[in-house]
């Protein structure tokens, strides 16, 4: 069949018209690289849902099942690589895979890193980055140092010094997240910008010259000198921004009474007896911003216990205090024994009741109406000390923590597991077991980090779907929310 | 040969799904650490829970306490682990009433008897002594506290005892809130005697 000119001409002007859609489309979706830096843009992306390659794959796993190892065998100056959330920089010639990093022993002064590049002519370099935090709560990358370790085994790598190699401030590079403008399309580009991941474009981080090390080793770039910087491009992997619980933190805890409130428990928490707290109802109102609605005492407070009455469909955050001391019978001397700084099984399960009778009273039919997670609990109690060998560090952490919901589908699963006294017992008998073990009387870093591996593998490793927070304070200030895990 | 093949395929699948007995004591070793998955059965293979196991008592001029432990065999933990612990039934009568009587009780979805002191807290470095929840009946659920008996024999007749003691919280009282109280009616300290 003979097609007519007019035919001809619309079959034309759809595939320039196609043509210019998928031309523009490249362009936004293919950054041209930052003048004189290599650099072309990062993400944040679910790891668990990333598309991945054979080598990262394997490199991941390897990089996690044994740096657990070496963390279970009580190695010191241990990583623990937080596979949840990865960050990826797209370079000229190489896409960095960035991870947070918790290094043991803890130190909230200092953010860790584990950096995977894969070049793409098939080389590879692995890093720790530790870098330091500002009094204001930002990164020093003037004084971050990097770490060059081997390919197989997350050990220093041989050849490259014992101090590691400095990071060097980009200065005035920025660099767009990729879905900064918004404007693109394609079920990646969606994936990559929900709530969790939210738009923002970066203006820090630095330079790494990184390491040959010793001769023959395989799979090492031969001189890395990407870009302009003359080294690997990294920036920090931001909680703040990318972080919906953080987010969520920060605005609540901005609100005045809530802010108020947690400063007054804070002045209690030595010399109180009992627990105290409070709940707030609150509302977000049509421009986004948070306005508390009520607030509400608690109708009991004991030693070791603060009952709230009912929630109401606007109830979103919940604080209450666990103070330093308990009484116990044995007081007749003077034994006053020090409470645990931690959230309480009776915590733990009314913040799974606290979720599932919040979305029972929501209308699901009203449009977010059924979103219950943004609901918090927070604690107030004494800084949690951390010691190493059996003798104190000086890290300590805030003492003011929070539990957000980080899987619903979880928690809803949960609804009726810790419904009745018999099942509370169990699951105290349990958590008491679990969080004593391997640490020492006044340890209560150690027990910290227990809790988070209760809440972590609860149910053969299914987890509670309940992330734990802990606030970062500059000047008695709440400047940030760093999510804990073990 | 389908004989060789049936019995291979028994072998992968009782290997497959072998699970891990680890003695109890060891629980808190750190190379158990994060042994917690259904793959590991905590067991009492040393029978290190033994020598609590049995009826117990105390009596004084107006209190009668008996207590009777037993062994819960391979209870599923919801960690995912299974673990042997010990469970008891008691009754306690001041001044001829009787307070308490679990023997007797029946489990409600609120109330089982075997849950008001129950647990397996016991190390290899002191199989003498052993931690256990600790609640009475009546008393706000699940607000428990921790019950220490430690096992020795009296030095004056070598009679099989167990040293009682709770680290009980107190809470305010009701009747005077500047005061705090233990909601608790069994003693807090005793000396207990094997009765069989």
């Amino acid at each position: 069949m003979k097609k007519t000119w007019k035919q001809n001409v619309r079959y034309l002007l759809c595939v320039f018209i196609i043509g210019g859609m998928i031309t523009g489309c490249t362009e936004d979706n293919d950054h041209d690289p930052i003048p004189e830096s290599g650099l072309k843009s990062y993400s944040y992306h679910h790891y668990d849902q990333l598309n991945k390659s054979k080598r990262l794959e394997e490199q991941v796993t390897k990089v996690t099942s044994q740096n657990m190892d070496a963390h279970k065998s009580g190695t010191s100056d241990t990583y623990i690589i937080d596979t949840k959330t990865v960050q990826i920089l797209e370079a000229e010639e190489y896409t960095n895979y960035t991870f947070r990093a918790i290094r043991f022993p803890i130190d909230l002064k200092m953010d860790h890193n584990y950096v995977l590049t894969l070049y793409h002519n098939g080389d590879f370099h692995q890093m720790y980055i530790d870098y330091p935090i500002l009094e204001d709560g930002n990164y020093d990358i003037s004084n971050a140092t990097a770490m060059p370790i081997d390919g197989d085994a997350l050990v220093q790598k041989s050849g490259c010094g014992s101090s590691g190699y400095p990071v060097t401030n980009w200065n005035e590079v920025c660099i767009d997240h990729n879905c900064g403008s918004g404007q693109h399309s394609g079920e990646s580009q969606a994936d990559s910008c929900n709530a969790h991941f939210k738009p923002f474009t970066l203006c820090f981080g630095g330079w790494v010259t990184t390491c040959i090390g010793s001769p023959g080793e395989q799979g090492q770039p031969a001189n890395p000198s990407s870009g302009g910087g003359g080294g690997i491009g990294v920036t920090p992997f931001l909680p703040l921004g990318v972080d919906k619980g953080v987010d969520e933190l920060m605005a609540q805890t901005a609100l005045p009474e809530v802010k108020a409130m947690i400063k007054y428990l804070q002045t209690k928490v030595k010399d109180s007896r009992i627990e105290d707290g409070r709940m707030f109802n609150i509302d977000k109102n049509s421009d986004g911003t948070l306005q508390v609605v009520a607030e509400i005492d608690p109708v009991e407070v004991e030693q070791h216990y603060t009952k709230f009455p009912p929630i109401d469909k606007n109830t979103v955050v919940k604080i209450h205090m666990h103070q330093k001391h308990v009484y116990t019978e044995d007081d007749e001397i003077d034994t006053k024994k020090l409470s645990i700084p931690l959230f309480s099984t009776q915590d733990i399960a009314s913040f799974v009741g606290f979720f599932n009778t919040k979305e029972a009273l929501l209308d699901p039919n009203i449009r977010g109406g059924s979103d219950a997670s943004d609901i918090s609990s927070i604690l107030v109690a004494e800084p949690a000390k951390f010691y190493k060998d059996g003798k104190p560090t000086g890290t300590e952490t805030s003492g003011v923590y929070a539990l957000k919901i980080s899987d619903p589908k979880r928690v809803r699963e949960l609804k009726d597991r810790f419904d009745t006294d018999i099942k509370l017992a169990d699951l105290e008998t349990e958590y008491l077991e679990k969080v004593v073990k391997g640490c020492g009387p006044d340890d209560t870093g150690c027990l910290l980090l227990n809790q988070l591996k209760f809440l972590e593998n609860y149910d053969d490793g299914k987890g509670f779907g309940i992330q734990v927070y802990q606030a970062v304070e500059v000047d008695e200030e709440i400047k940030s929310w760093l999510p804990l895990n073990y | 040969m389908k004989t060789i093949i049936k019995l291979l395929i028994l072998f992968i699948a009782i290997q497959g799904s072998a699970q891990t007995e680890i003695p109890l004591e060891n629980y808190y070793s750190p190379e158990n650490d994060d042994k917690e998955s259904s793959a590991y059965y905590y067991k009492d293979v040393n029978g290190v829970l033994n020598k609590f196991l049995g009826t117990w008592r105390y009596q004084s001029n107006t209190e009668l306490f008996e207590i009777t432990f037993t062994k819960i065999i391979k209870k599923k933990t919801g960690m995912g682990y299974y673990k042997d612990e010990l469970t008891c039934r008691y009754k306690y009568i001041k001044n001829g009433q009787v307070i308490y009587n679990t023997y007797t009780m029946n489990s409600t979805p609120n109330s089982n008897p075997d849950y008001f002191i129950f647990g397996k807290r016991i190390r290899k470095e002191d199989l003498n002594t052993i931690k256990l929840t600790y609640n009475e009946p009546g008393v706000r659920g699940a607000y428990t506290d921790v019950l220490v008996l430690k096992h020795f024999y009296r030095t004056r007749d070598k009679i099989e005892s167990l040293d009682w003691k709770t680290s009980r919280i107190l809470r305010i009282d009701p009747n005077n809130p500047g005061q705090f109280i233990s909601e608790f009616k069994i003693p807090g300290k005793m000396i207990l005697t094997k009765v069989e």
